[in-house]
C-alpha cells in the first residue's frame, strides 16, 4: 500500500497538466478577488460573495481525484497492480486516502489565495474578523475530503477520469441550483452546503434613503465560529469520508476490471 | 414529500429482496449498483427534507443494503431487505404517531424577531417599549404555542404582539396562505348577522346587516381576493336561521343598545387584538366596535365555533353547541327589545365586508383621472409606486411630467377641484410623493425628512447623546404651484399608511389643500424592514425619517395622537350608513366633492 501511496504522489508531483491546472486555477481566483473586491476591502467581497472562496477549488479536487483515481482505469495500472499480486483493498485504499488528502489540501490552500491578494491589494476591511475567516478556511478542509470521497466512489464506478473532472461543474451548478430550491442550503450534512454554511455569515442589512441614490443598502456580519459549526462540520465530515470510503470498496471489492 | 420518501425507499427494498436471486443466476456489476440506491435516496431526502431524527429507521436502512454489497448468501441479502423494510416501518410509525415531528418553529421566530427588533426598531423611545416587560409577558405565550403547535394561537399571539407596537407598519404574516387564511377566519369570533358601528353621536348601530341587499350575505359565492370562499363552508351553521335579524326589524343603523346584556364599549378592554393596526386612538375607536359584534354569549374575544369541533366558554367549560349572541336594539316603536341571534359562520368574511365598504378607494387604476362634474376631477392614488424601474431610485421625473401635462389641460379645461383619493393607500416611495406634491406646492424649496446617520459597521441607527438620532442628508422639492387657483381634497383614511402618510403630512398644510375622511391617516411613516421567519415574517420600522428638528416623523407617540394634517371629520351618520349599506354608495367621495 505504503509503495501504491509513493507512485502516486509522484505521478501528481510530476503531472503538468495537474500542475499548469492549479496555476490556472489560483489565476482565476486572483482575478475573481480583484474584479470583486473595491475600496471597502476584501472582508465586504468576501461576505458579500461566499461562493469566492469554494466554487474554483470544487473543480481542483474533481480535477485530482480524475488524474489519482480515473486515469489509472484508462491505462490499466489499476489491473496491473491487481495482476502482481496487491489485493484490491490496497489498491482501492492507496489511490482512496492519497486522493481524500492531495487534493483536500490542495484545495484549502486555493481558499487562500483571495484573503492573501485581497489584503495585500485592497486591505482587509472591516466587515469580518480575520481570524475566524481563517478558522473557517481551515475547516473547508473537512467538507473538500468528504467531496472527494465522494467523487473516488463515483470514480471507481465510472473508471472515466474525464467524466469525473466534468462532475465537478455538475455538482457545482446542481448544488447551487439545489441550494435555491431547498432553501438557504446551509448544513453540514452535504459537503457543498457545509462548504456554504462555512463561508456565509449570519447577520443584519438594512438600508438608508438618500436623496440622491435613493435605497442604500447596508451590511453588518457576525463571522464568529460557533462549536456547533465545528463540530458539525468535523463530525459529519469524518462519518461521510469511512461511508463513502466503505461504500466504494464495496463495489470495488467484486467488481469486474476488464 | 417525506411520505413519498418513505414509500420509495420500501420499494427499493422489496426490489432488493428480488434483486438478490437474480444477481445470483445473471451476476452483473449494474445490480450491486441496485444497493447503494437507498443510500443516494436517503441523501437527496437529506437535501430535500432535511435531516430529522424520526428519519433514523430510513437512514439505517439505507445503509444496512450497503452491508448487503458484502453479503455473499441470497439468504442473506433477503434477510437484510427484510430488516430494512421493518426498520423503513418503525419510522413510518414514528412520522405518524409522534407529535414532536416537524414541529414549526414558532417560538424560534418570537426569539429572532424580539432580538432584531430590540436591536434595530427605530421608534422604541418614542412609544414607550419596555423591552424586558414584553420578553416577560410574550416568552411564555410563544412558548405555549411552541409546544402546543397551535397555529391560530401563534397567529393571535403574534396580532397582540404587534399590537404593543402600535405601528401601522409591524405586521406579521404567516408563511402559508392556507394557515393564515384559516387561522384569520377562526380568530375574531362568529358571525352573528351583523357588524357594529359607533355612530359620531355616540350611539352604536347595526351596520352590514345580513338580509339586506347591499350587505355581505353568508350565502354569498363570489370568489373574494383573500380566498376567503375556500373555508367559508368549514365555519358554516347550516341550520341556522339566517334572518333573525331582518325579520326582528334590525336593519343597517338600527341602534344597539348593548351585547350579550352589556354596553358594547364595556367589552374594549376585552379585545386583546386587531386584524390592523390603529396607532391613533381616535382610530381605533372608530374599529372597535366591529371586533364586538364576534363575541358570543358566555365566550371570549377571538374564540371561533367550528361546527364539530369543541370550544370553551369563559368558565372554561368545553361546549359543542352552536353559540349564540344576545342582541339589544331600539325597535321601530323605540322600544328596547332582546333577541338571541344565532351563529351563521365565522365573522372575519363580514368583518372584512364591513372594511371594504367602509375604507376601499375608487376602484380604477392607480394615478389615472375621472370626472366627476365640470369642476372636479379626481385621481386615484392607491399606492406610491410609479413603474418597476424607479421603485428603489429617486427619480420619478417621468411621472412628474406627465401630470403636470395632465393638470395643465385640467386647467384649461376650466377644472377647479381636485380630490386626491388616498383611502386605503398602502404606500412606497416617499420620492413618489415628492414627485407629485411639488407639482402642487407653492413656489420655492420645500425640505421634507432628513435622514438618520447609520454606523456603517453595524448597519445601526444610533442615537445622539440628546436620545434623538444624528441627523444625515435632508431630502427636498422645488414647488411650482400648478392649482393656486383651484382646490384639493386629500380624501384619507386610518389604512393610508406610509407614504401614503408621506403625502397627507407634505401636501396637508399647502394653503389651498383640506385632508378629509372619516378617520385620519395611520401615521406611521417610518421606512420598513421585513425579517424572513420559519414559519412567516414579520416588518417593523427600521429606517428614520426625521423632521428638520431632529425629531421622528408623523408616527405616534404614547399619546396615540395622529400627526399628520386633518382638517375635517366626515361625521359617522345614518346618512352615511344608509348610503355605504343599503344603497351601496360612495358617500366618502360625495361628501369630499360637497366640501369644496
Amino acid at each position: 500500500m505504503k509503495n501504491i501511496m509513493k507512485s502516486i504522489g509522484y505521478e501528481v508531483l510530476h503531472s503538468k497538466m495537474l500542475v499548469r491546472l492549479y496555476i490556472l486555477f489560483v489565476a482565476l481566483m486572483v482575478l475573481t478577488t480583484m474584479l470583486n473586491t473595491d475600496s471597502s476591502g476584501v472582508s465586504a467581497m468576501l461576505a458579500g460573495n461566499d461562493g469566492t472562496s469554494y466554487e474554483f477549488p470544487m473543480l481542483i479536487v474533481a480535477i485530482i481525484v480524475g488524474v489519482i483515481c480515473g486515469s489509472d482505469f484508462n491505462d490499466k495500472v489499476a489491473n496491473y497492480e491487481i495482476l502482481s499480486g496487491h489485493s484490491r483493498k490496497t489498491v482501492f485504499f492507496a489511490r482512496a486516502l492519497m486522493a481524500v488528502c492531495i487534493s483536500s489540501v490542495l484545495a484549502t490552500v486555493l481558499c487562500f489565495v483571495p484573503i492573501i491578494v485581497g489584503s495585500a491589494i485592497f486591505g482587509w476591511g472591516n466587515k469580518l474578523v480575520f481570524s475566524d475567516l481563517i478558522i473557517r478556511n481551515l475547516l473547508l478542509i473537512f467538507p473538500f475530503a468528504r467531496l472527494t470521497a465522494f467523487l473516488v466512489v463515483v470514480t471507481f464506478i465510472v473508471k472515466n477520469p474525464y467524466v469525473i473532472m466534468a462532475s465537478g461543474f455538475v455538482i457545482m451548478l446542481g448544488g447551487g441550483i439545489l441550494g435555491d430550491l431547498v432553501g438557504d442550503g446551509k448544513n453540514c450534512f452535504i459537503s457543498i452546503y457545509n462548504m456554504k454554511y462555512l463561508c456565509s455569515y449570519e447577520g443584519w442589512n438594512t438600508y438608508n434613503l438618500d436623496p440622491v441614490k435613493g435605497v442604500v443598502e447596508y451590511y453588518a456580519y457576525n463571522s464568529t465560529v460557533t462549536s456547533s459549526l465545528v463540530l458539525g462540520t468535523v463530525f459529519a465530515s469524518i462519518i461521510m469520508i469511512i461511508f463513502y470510503l466503505f461504500m466504494g470498496y464495496a463495489l470495488f471489492r467484486r467488481d469486474e476490471l476488464n | 414529500m417525506d411520505i413519498s420518501f418513505t414509500i420509495i425507499e420500501l420499494i427499493m427494498m422489496a426490489l432488493l429482496f428480488v434483486v438478490a436471486q437474480q444477481s445470483e443466476k445473471k451476476p452483473n456489476n449494474m445490480w450491486r449498483l441496485l444497493y447503494v440506491a437507498p443510500a443516494f435516496i436517503a441523501v437527496i431526502m437529506v437535501l430535500l427534507i432535511g435531516f430529522d431524527v424520526h428519519h433514523t429507521g430510513i437512514y439505517v436502512a439505507a445503509f444496512v443494503q450497503i452491508c448487503a454489497l458484502f453479503a455473499d448468501k441470497v439468504r442473506a441479502k433477503q434477510i437484510l431487505a427484510v430488516c430494512s423494510v421493518a426498520l423503513i416501518a418503525v419510522s413510518f410509525a414514528l412520522i405518524t404517531l409522534s407529535s414532536n415531528y416537524h414541529r414549526e418553529a414558532y417560538y424560534a421566530d418570537f426569539e429572532k424577531t424580539f432580538n432584531a427588533m430590540k436591536e434595530h426598531y427605530v421608534l422604541d423611545k418614542e412609544k414607550g417599549i419596555d423591552w424586558n416587560g414584553l420578553y416577560a409577558k410574550y416568552d411564555p405565550l410563544f412558548k405555549e404555542v411552541d409546544k402546543t403547535q397551535d397555529y391560530v394561537k401563534n397567529y393571535q399571539v403574534w396580532q397582540q404582539f404587534c399590537g404593543e407596537f402600535y405601528d401601522g407598519h409591524v405586521g406579521y404574516r404567516m408563511s402559508s396562505d392556507g394557515l393564515f387564511r384559516y387561522a384569520f377566519c377562526k380568530s375574531y369570533g362568529n358571525d352573528y348577522g351583523l357588524s357594529l358601528a359607533r355612530l359620531s353621536t355616540g350611539e352604536f348601530v347595526a351596520i352590514n346587516v345580513e338580509g339586506y341587499d347591499n350587505s355581505y350575505s353568508v350565502d354569498n359565492k363570489d370568489k373574494d381576493d383573500v380566498g376567503f370562499y375556500m373555508v367559508k363552508k368549514v365555519f358554516d351553521c347550516k341550520d341556522a336561521d339566517k334572518l333573525t335579524l331582518k325579520n326582528a326589524g334590525i336593519k343597517n343603523g338600527t341602534i344597539i343598545t348593548k351585547w350579550n346584556g352589556k354596553p358594547i364599549d364595556e367589552y374594549y378592554d376585552e379585545i386583546k387584538y386587531y386584524m390592523e393596526q390603529y396607532p391613533v386612538r381616535e382610530n381605533e375607536e372608530f374599529y372597535l366596535p366591529m371586533y364586538v359584534a364576534g363575541i358570543g354569549r358566555d365566550m371570549d374575544y377571538g374564540v371561533t365555533y367550528v361546527p364539530g369541533e369543541t370550544y370553551e366558554n369563559v368558565e372554561g367549560k368545553e361546549m359543542t353547541d352552536a353559540p349564540v349572541a344576545d342582541i339589544t336594539f331600539i325597535d321601530e316603536s323605540g322600544e328596547e327589545k332582546t333577541i338571541t341571534a344565532p351563529c351563521l359562520g365565522s365573522y372575519m368574511m363580514r368583518m372584512y365586508d364591513t372594511n371594504k365598504k367602509l375604507d376601499d378607494g375608487v376602484n380604477i387604476t392607480n394615478l389615472k383621472w375621472q370626472k366627476i362634474n365640470d369642476d372636479t376631477y379626481i385621481i386615484r392614488i392607491s399606492e406610491m409606486a410609479y413603474d418597476q424601474e424607479t421603485y428603489s431610485g429617486t427619480d420619478f421625473t417621468e411621472m412628474t411630467d406627465k401630470l403636470r401635462g395632465e393638470v395643465e389641460a385640467l386647467k384649461k379645461e376650466g377644472v377647479k377641484n381636485i380630490v386626491f383619493d388616498l383611502r386605503s393607500n398602502g404606500g412606497g416611495s416617499p420620492y413618489f410623493v415628492e414627485g407629485i406634491a411639488c407639482l402642487f406646492a407653492p413656489k420655492g424649496e420645500h425640505l421634507t425628512y432628513y435622514s438618520a446617520v447609520i454606523n456603517e459597521d453595524t448597519a445601526t441607527f444610533e442615537r445622539g447623546e440628546d436620545g434623538k438620532y444624528i441627523m444625515g442628508t435632508p431630502s427636498s422639492y422645488v414647488g411650482e404651484d400648478l392649482w393656486h387657483d383651484g382646490n384639493i381634497i386629500l380624501l384619507v383614511n386610518a389604512k393610508t399608511v406610509s407614504a401614503g402618510d408621506d403625502m397627507t403630512y407634505m401636501m396637508g398644510d399647502f394653503p389651498n389643500v383640506k385632508v378629509i375622511g372619516l378617520t385620519s391617516s395611520n401615521s406611521s411613516c417610518q421606512a420598513v424592514k421585513v425579517l424572513m421567519l420559519n414559519e412567516g415574517e414579520i416588518s417593523f420600522s427600521a429606517v428614520p425619517n426625521l423632521l428638520p428638528n431632529g425629531e421622528i416623523a408623523i408616527d405616534t407617540y404614547t399619546d396615540h395622537v395622529g400627526r399628520t394634517p386633518f382638517d375635517e371629520k366626515i361625521p359617522f351618520d345614518e346618512n352615511v350608513i344608509e348610503s355605504i349599506f343599503d344603497k351601496g354608495e360612495d358617500c366618502l367621495l360625495n361628501y369630499a366633492v360637497n366640501a369644496f
